[in-house]
């Protein structure tokens, strides 16, 4: 759920200040939210929702309400529903819900992520445009990147063949975002006599993780040659094996002149 | 007679739907009789392969598949409709392999998976020489994957929205999409034929009398969350991949439970083999292998919570000896 953070312990006139100006840019904020008559949306003054279950049937009429009562916390469902206000929630009905990834940060103290907030940022975008656009294939259009108004970003997706996905499916593309079980010796097929061994292994060109490990291997070799190999400090010898893994051959014998 | 066939071979799909309707089939006692022996067979873990010649019997078997299901949905029995959909799977994909592309291509499409034979705007590599490399859209992928490490999305080849997938592979997606499709069993409109309950009582007493259950039961919050949700689809009757099965039975036993126990256990999944799963506990005990950690079980894809613990056998701060 989206959040509009204010400070809630202010007194009433800065209340009321705060409340005029929230009006004022509702009036003309640019809504958007996809489907918005299939959302649920909940409401705060005292806590972050003070009330829920409630429901518009349009962009304007959510607008009219926000510029009329104007409550300090708005929040809507990333979930579609056919019945949005409906009570219990099995209801409402579930139609989907946006794929959202959720970079959240841990620090000490209350300030102590604001600081730090610059690296997530980095990474929230390196996320959607390396895993979310390149590996998944969702259009920037289809992407909405947000700060959480707290610690992090949230990325939503509304990219419709998402939105059915399960619990369980979304957590496989978390933990292929976070790399979580991945297996690099899969990348790799070995064949030939011991002494001539021929390993095919992942380009730099490669999609996904192939690419990826091997622009990591190839960047490690030439900042830190020495933790790999000895021979690996005769430039030449460096270069036809990082060359040999442009090319997606990583034989031994590839540097095999001086062992 | 060629769609016929077809229908017969896949009675799950658009065109069997559509056959019954323009031939607007009434339920036989012979096609009775052939729901109920396709249940039966899926019940004993088989499925059987159609014998029909005639063009009559063929349209009774493939209005068989429809009777399987109105008895499933009046007996709403999860254990049963499992085993049917496991069997009906197993059954269509003995047909995948050796389906021309065109048909294979249309069942395929129609289950949600539709293949791209190349993808021009990015270059793939062809993995371990397997030819004739075929790219299934992503989300189609995450929904009909086996569950297994080998299918693990992070070591596939994932580009521009498509998964990389082998003949044999993508077979194996739409067997799964199958088990899913033959295993959502709509309600019943109206009111039940006799026919039908009358076939349910049948199947009743062919039904394990008393749900197979574990005879060592343990208290609420004994297993960590990884090993207690694979319990817990196991009371469902879920189907669970090799690598959970072979956790919780590593786990299991580990717990002091015995080979018969964890055998009575697994008899609740869909596709269980007494004589296999038998021989693979006992197999587990002799080999004494130790409980995989969290971080295995984190690359198979079992763990779900972050406890943070090392082991399972950690679960609050106890261990348990192995036996």
């Amino acid at each position: 759920m989206e959040k509009t953070w204010v400070q809630n312990s202010m007194d009433p006139n800065e209340r009321q200040f705060v409340l005029k100006k929230f009006s004022a840019y509702y009036s003309n904020a640019n809504i958007q939210i996809p489907s918005i008559n299939q959302r649920e949306f909940g409401f705060g003054n005292i806590k972050k929702i003070d009330a829920r279950h409630l429901s518009f049937g349009s962009a304007e009429a959510f607008r009219t309400y926000l510029v009329t009562n104007t409550p300090l916390f708005v929040s809507h469902s990333a979930a579609y529903y056919e019945r949005p206000d409906a009570t219990p929630m099995e209801r409402k009905g579930i139609l989907g819900a946006d794929l959202i990834f959720d970079l959240d940060l841990h620090a000490e103290g209350k300030y102590g992520v604001y600081a730090m907030l610059g690296k997530v940022k980095d990474d929230a975008i390196r996320l959607m445009e390396d895993f979310i656009v390149s590996d998944f294939g969702i259009s920037k259009k289809e992407i909405i990147l947000v700060f959480s108004g707290n610690r992090g970003y949230h990325i939503h997706v509304r990219d419709t063949d998402y939105l059915g996905l399960g619990s369980e499916e979304r957590r496989e593309l978390a933990e292929y975002a976070n790399g979580i079980g991945l297996n690099y010796l899969n990348f790799f097929d070995v064949s030939g006599p011991k002494r001539a061994l021929r390993i095919i292994g992942p380009k730099e060109s490669d999609s996904g993780y192939r690419g990826r490990f091997a622009k990591a291997v190839i960047r490690a070799i030439n900042e830190k040659t020495q933790t790999f190999s000895r021979k690996f400090s005769n430039i030449e010898e460096r270069e036809r094996f990082t060359n040999g893994i442009k090319e997606g051959n990583w034989s031994p014998n590839n540097f095999q002149s001086v062992q | 007679m060629d769609n016929l066939d077809f229908c017969v071979r896949y009675p799950f799909s658009n065109a069997a739907k559509e056959l019954l309707e323009k031939e607007s089939i009434s339920p036989t006692p012979e096609i009775m009789d052939k729901g109920l022996a396709r249940l039966k067979s899926a019940l004993s873990g088989k499925w059987m392969k159609s014998t029909a010649v005639h063009e009559s019997e063929k349209l009774a078997e493939v209005a068989s598949y429809a009777v399987s299901r109105m008895i499933l949905s009046y007996m709403r029995n999860r254990y049963l409709t499992n085993k049917f959909a496991v069997a009906e799977a197993k059954l269509a994909h003995s047909f995948f392999e050796k389906e021309g592309d065109g048909a294979l291509g249309t069942i395929s499409e129609e289950l949600g998976i539709s293949v791209k034979k190349e993808n021009q705007s990015d270059r793939f590599v062809t993995i371990h020489g397997v030819n004739g490399i075929l790219f299934v859209p992503l989300p189609a992928y995450l929904k009909f994957s086996p569950r297994s490490i080998d299918y693990k999305l992070v070591n596939r080849s994932v580009s521009n929205g498509f998964v990389s997938v082998n003949p044999h592979e993508r077979r194996r997606l739409m067997e799964e999409a199958v088990r899913k499709k033959a295993g959502e069993i709509p309600q019943l409109r109206g009111g039940v034929p006799d026919s039908i309950k009358k076939a349910a009582e049948n199947l009743k007493s062919d039904l394990p009398k008393i749900e197979p259950q574990s005879t060592v039961t343990f208290k609420e919050g004994d297993n960590p969350p990884c090993m207690e949700k694979l319990l817990e689809s196991l009371k469902k009757h879920e189907n669970l991949n090799h690598q959970s099965r072979w956790a919780l039975a590593v786990y299991l036993t580990a717990r002091g439970m015995s080979v018969e126990q964890i055998v009575s256990l697994y008899s609740n999944l869909p596709d269980f083999n007494e004589k296999i799963t038998k021989y693979q506990v006992e197999h587990i005990k002799k080999r004494g292998y130790s409980v995989p950690s969290c971080a295995t079980l984190l690359s198979y894809g079992i763990c779900c919570a972050d406890c943070r613990i090392g082991s399972p056998l950690n679960w609050k701060g106890k261990v348990w000896g192995a036996v």
